[in-house]
């Protein structure tokens, strides 16, 4: 499936996680080592902006990979939305010549926990750990149940991701990866 | 292949060290962190004055900070210098100096 990112051995990476006011976004290059973090807001029914968005990044960083949320999987408790924002974002990394890959939550937890079980705050926690310099200060307080999603918590997510792609991708086969599935 | 790198890192540099765009445009003498903005970005290469302000800020080599552009300057000399020992490939290897030059030459050469 990416037999160009076959031939580079750490490809430049960027991440796109859903946020809550838009996305959030993660550029990972070498091994571990996060050149670009943060959350580009704008959020509409169409996914417009988010498009607009990681179109900009794509430009930007020059990534040789998108890695985006499988929303598709079984696991995945997101809405039409994010699936429809999932679904533009892949026909982007194809119109960009970017290689992209779908990691699902669980691939995400087992990627950064000893027994693939954690919460989302335990997983920021540890990426706060880290990386502590480019995103330990963003590190929010717990959620109280009233709470609603703290507003880094994209960046974390997106994070996430990047480093789950690297840590799989030389671990597990390549088809552990999700494909995109046609509507 | 190793992937080619950003042609800048001041960005994560510049949150490396917690620093504002605003910040970072007043130590390099500036009023706004536009210039700075417009680096962070890549949508124009700084002057040497301003590059080595950057070093002197984020405490980083040149090569490091503009590790794309450091990149792509190194492969152009390395062509030129083949270029140079093809040229310089007929002169008598017996000198000192000849040897030295085409030692350095040759070095250049393979980056």
């Amino acid at each position: 499936m990416h037999t160009k990112l076959e031939n580079t051995k750490y490809p430049r990476v960027l991440a796109i996680a859903p946020a809550v006011k838009g996305v959030g976004y993660a550029v990972l290059e070498g091994r571990d080592v996060l050149v670009g973090s943060g959350i580009k807001c704008g959020i509409d029914p169409e996914n417009k902006e988010a498009v607009k968005n990681v179109q900009r990044l794509i430009a930007q960083y020059q990534p040789e990979a998108l890695v985006l949320e499988d929303s598709f999987a079984n696991d995945s408790r997101r809405g039409k939305r994010v699936k429809d924002m999932t679904r533009k974002l892949i026909d982007l990394g194809k119109a960009s010549g970017v290689e992209t890959a779908l990691v699902s939550r669980t691939q995400a937890r087992m990627a950064h926990f000893s027994e693939g079980k954690g919460t989302k705050y335990a997983q920021a926690e540890l990426l706060a750990e880290y990386f502590p310099e480019e995103i330990g200060d963003d590190l929010p307080p717990k959620r109280r149940a009233w709470d609603g999603e703290n507003y880094h918590m994209g960046k974390f997510e997106a994070v996430a991701l990047a480093l789950a792609f690297r840590r799989l991708a030389g671990v597990l086969p390549v088809r552990v990866l999700g494909s995109y599935r046609s509507k | 292949m190793p992937s080619p790198q950003l042609p800048n890192y001041l960005l994560s540099n510049r949150k490396r060290l917690g620093l504002s765009q605003e910040e970072v445009a007043f130590l390099l003498g500036d009023r706004k962190g536009s210039r700075v903005c417009r680096h962070e970005h890549f949508l124009r290469v700084p002057d040497l004055e301003v590059a080595l302000a950057y070093e002197a800020i984020f405490k980083r080599s040149l090569s490091e900070l503009f590790g794309g552009l450091f990149q792509k300057v190194e492969k152009e000399v390395g062509k030129r210098a083949k270029m140079l020992l093809e040229q310089k490939s007929t002169q008598s290897p017996g000198r000192k100096s000849v040897q030295k030059k085409r030692k350095a030459l040759s070095d250049l050469a393979e980056c």
